[in-house]
């Protein structure tokens, strides 16, 4: 009923026909077809490499080789790099959850006497991650000599270990009521949702973390209403071939 | 200056206040509804683009705003209590329609003894078997009293089911131990998906008593009582945490909200904050709020219902200094008294290898239960612990972000990680407990000493911890569910004993069920509003919702606060033709 291509396929021939239009209306009978083409390939090299929001280069880069630790590109499929999710937690960070939009950040600050009370430091996500990521890098490389981007896989695992054991001691900003566990636990949750949320937020692309799972995406792109298999035992034929939620192309 | 007086004044437009518009503004009153959130109604149409599992689930955006307000939780009454910074543990709604656009749509009632848990207790167990200071009370209302009310609940509602019990008639194939009703759902239960079939066999087999969960989700379209037609769930699998883009699900806004506002006699107002009721002690005057610009307003009626969440509600009374505040140091009052929520844990995973099922189609109320273990339907004896609770294998919507699920063992991340979840996700079972909350003399609702919120009003102060009784509970519980998985017999099992942190966790979702703090009851000093809801010390206030439960039971909430609902509304319309206290 409502099979279209791809958001990425359609956007780009969209981006095509628009300049065509711009082309067309103001008569510039220079332009070349290898012009447009490279105004086309821009486009698309934007959209797979689009400039950073909040992250800097060496924290992107950083995030990126933490992520590919945790969901690796390797020989059974693809991971963290080839799915973005370096910009999707670029594209989070920058907007209202990393900012801390929602949360609750009024003193005072009372000491923590007892598990259960989450998130307790003034500080947003964005916060948490500049102020983490430097001090953990400190903590690799007086453990295991290097920068975690240039250790080999096997020793990133044990450093992200550290972390997620809380083997890694590291004070937040002077602060020991966000620990080393508390940041593995919000990290691996954002490597997730830039692996398994819509691509429109900048992760999962080409769909690749529901692919490698079987989730279909949207249920509504194809019209395919579930009543007709939920109490059978026939396979949904389409598990592998996921769709996108339906891009929105504006009003009139 | 008071705004124009009117009839009734509602603070909360969602089941509770909808319903309570609906009755009132059919026979006639003026009402006016108080709404915090957003007025504009989401519609079906505009819901067709929230299958974003990450802008509602995980961003959380049917829901309430914690930069704005939330609640501060403190384990007993020596410790200082912190904020939640963020939503966690609950997700109370917010908007119109509040939780009632994005629960699952499990629609059960109370068994008779949940609403005489402490008598019940007493007379089998003998007084010895409840711990000091647990404080169990009795509603001051029966099942029996209540089952009209909620027929009328779920006929509006269309809740789809099979009965146990109709009229003391009990018939296999439904809960054999539910109270009795009155007539038969008035929608054909849910069929079994395979994970629910396997569920159904294996308790069969045991020797208990499967049955369909009841569902607002619904299987064929309904037209209800009040001439309003529903399609059929198309069974998305996103459910809770979102709204219907097909209106299957039973929805405030998608029933009683817009046939009030068609009577001419409802009007609703967005973004304005209710915090407190003027007063005298004896009557309340007005409600205080604050508009979309922040400026104070006052909106005076003859009639004033608190229809909020839990919180909300006591907070008001509390603000409003109505009502005694509950001390727990000395166990008098009653405004705060009895907060409870619901035990979870317990649950057993088990998965199949080289299998596959359609875990991401389902609906939220989309189960098999068995109601063996739930309140007092086995025998307590020798057990250390009362209470219980209800059994499920539920297929819900197995949305990637928060559905990944690897065998016990599997590492943690990485390249062994990455192919146990492509192998499993769609290859679980998962059998689920949900048990009781009873109420403590130490766990209650009062005003935060230290944070306010955006307005300046203090918050909500939590006081709660897991006791004893419910870690013996969830460890019975998850012997059951073991059990239960053990016939079903899938190749890697997940279960045991069940337990519980070592403290409640504010910071994890578990459940939008709590309940109590304006409970309700037969005895003034103990309760805060009689068996119609009206406050005992300002009959002309109703306060209404799970805020009224004197403990939680087995079961989600919505089904029993859709009853007081019209219980409420019925008391409403004959204090506004009598007045004076309807008991």
């Amino acid at each position: 009923m409502d099979e279209q291509p791809e958001a990425g396929h359609s956007m780009t021939s969209r981006f095509s026909r628009k300049r065509l239009l711009q082309v067309g209306a103001a008569g510039a009978a220079t332009a070349t077809a290898g012009g447009l083409l490279s105004d086309s390939a821009n486009a698309a090299e934007a959209a797979a490499t689009p400039p950073l929001r909040f992250l800097t280069k060496w924290e992107f880069d950083y995030v990126t080789a933490m992520a590919e630790t945790i969901w690796p590109t390797d020989d059974l499929g693809p991971g963290a790099r080839v799915a973005g999710v370096g910009y999707y937690i670029d594209g989070q960070l920058s907007g209202g959850w990393g900012q801390g939009h929602r949360f609750y950040l009024n003193g005072p600050f009372f000491p923590v006497a007892d598990s259960g009370h989450g998130w307790q430091v003034p500080m947003a996500p964005g916060d948490v991650y500049r102020a983490f990521l430097p001090a953990y890098d400190q903590y690799v490389r007086q453990t295991y000599s290097h920068s975690y981007v240039e250790l080999d896989a096997v020793t990133q695992t044990q450093a992200l270990n550290d972390l997620r054991t809380g083997k890694a001691v590291i004070p937040l900003a002077g602060s020991t009521a966000f620990t080393s566990v508390d940041f593995f636990n919000m990290f691996r949750q954002n490597v997730l949702e830039g692996m398994l949320a819509d691509p429109a937020y900048g992760g999962n692309r080409g769909m690749v973390g529901w692919k490698w799972i079987g989730f279909p995406g949207d249920p509504m792109r194809r019209g395919d209403v579930y009543y007709k298999y939920v109490f059978t035992d026939k396979p949904y034929p389409y598990e592998h071939k996921p769709l996108p939620m339906k891009p929105y192309k504006g009003g009139k | 200056m008071a705004l124009k007086k009117v009839d009734a004044v509602i603070v909360g437009v969602g089941w509770v206040g909808g319903i309570i518009a609906h009755e009132l503004t059919k026979q006639g009153l003026s009402v006016v509804g108080l709404e915090r959130g957003r007025t504009a109604k989401r519609s079906t149409v505009s819901f067709q683009d929230d299958h974003d599992e990450l802008r509602y689930a995980i961003r959380n955006e049917l829901f309430q705003n914690t930069a704005n307000e939330t609640w501060s939780l403190r384990h007993n009454l020596g410790e200082t209590a912190l904020p939640m910074r963020q939503l966690g543990s609950f997700l109370p709604g917010t908007g119109l329609g509040g939780a009632g656009v994005h629960w699952n749509g499990q629609t059960w009632r109370f068994h008779p003894r949940d609403f005489t848990a402490y008598t019940s207790t007493v007379e089998r167990y003998g007084k010895a078997a409840m711990p000091a200071d647990m404080s169990l009370q009795d509603w001051g209302i029966t099942y029996d009293e209540l089952e009209p009310y909620y027929d009328r609940f779920e006929y509006m509602a269309g809740i789809a089911g099979k009965a146990g019990n109709i009229n003391g008639r009990l018939i296999p194939g439904g809960n054999v131990f539910e109270g009795p009703r009155s007539r038969e759902f008035p929608v054909q239960a849910q069929g079994a998906t395979e994970l629910s079939a396997m569920f159904q066999k294996a308790t069969s087999d045991l020797g208990y008593h499967p049955f369909p969960g009841p569902s607002a989700n619904l299987p064929v379209p309904y037209k209800n009582p009040d001439g309003v037609t529903r399609g059929q769930c198309t069974y998305c699998g996103f459910c809770e945490r979102f709204g219907c883009e097909v209106g299957a699900k039973a929805d405030p806004t998608v029933t009683v909200i817009p046939l009030a506002l068609k009577t001419g006699k409802f009007e609703i107002r967005g973004y304005s904050h209710a915090y407190a009721i003027k007063n005298d002690g004896k009557t309340g005057q007005s409600v205080l709020y604050f508009d979309g610009s922040g400026r104070v307003q006052e909106q005076p009626a003859d009639i004033i219902i608190l229809a909020a969440y839990v919180f909300n509600n006591v907070r008001t009374l509390l603000l409003s200094k109505l009502g005694t505040p509950y001390d727990p140091n000395k166990g008098t009052g009653s405004v705060g008294r009895n907060y409870c929520y619901q035990t979870g844990g317990g649950g057993a995973s088990g998965w199949f290898t080289g299998k596959r099922f359609k875990r991401y189609m389902g609906s939220g109320a989309l189960s098999m239960a068995i109601d063996d273990f739930n309140a007092d339907n086995f025998d307590h004896s020798g057990l250390g612990f009362i209470g219980g609770g209800s059994i499920t294998s539920g297929q819900t919507g197995a949305r990637p972000i928060q559905s990944l699920t690897v065998p016990p063992g599997t590492a943690p991340f990485g390249r062994e990680w990455k192919a146990a979840i492509q192998k499993y996700y769609a290859s679980v079972i998962s059998v689920g407990f949900q048990g009781e909350s009873p109420a403590y003399k130490m766990h209650h609702l009062d005003l935060d000493p230290n944070y306010r919120d955006s307005f300046g009003n203090p918050l909500v102060r939590i006081t709660f911890d897991w006791q004893p009784n419910e870690r013996k509970m969830i460890a019975f519980a998850g012997t059951k569910t073991l059990e239960i998985m053990k016939a079903i017999n899938p190749d890697i099992i997940s279960g045991g004993p069940g337990s519980l942190p070592a403290h409640y966790d504010s910071a994890v979702y578990q459940s939008t069920h709590n309940t109590g703090g304006a409970i309700m009851g037969a005895d003034p000093d103990t309760s805060v509003v009689n068996s119609y809801l009206q406050m005992w010390d300002a009959p002309n206030v109703f306060v209404v919702g799970a805020c009224n439960f004197p403990q939680n039971a087995g079961f989600n909430p919505t089904g029993t606060v859709g009853a007081l609902a019209y219980r409420a509304a019925e008391g409403i319309l004959k204090f506004h033709k009598t007045g004076g206290s309807l008991v």
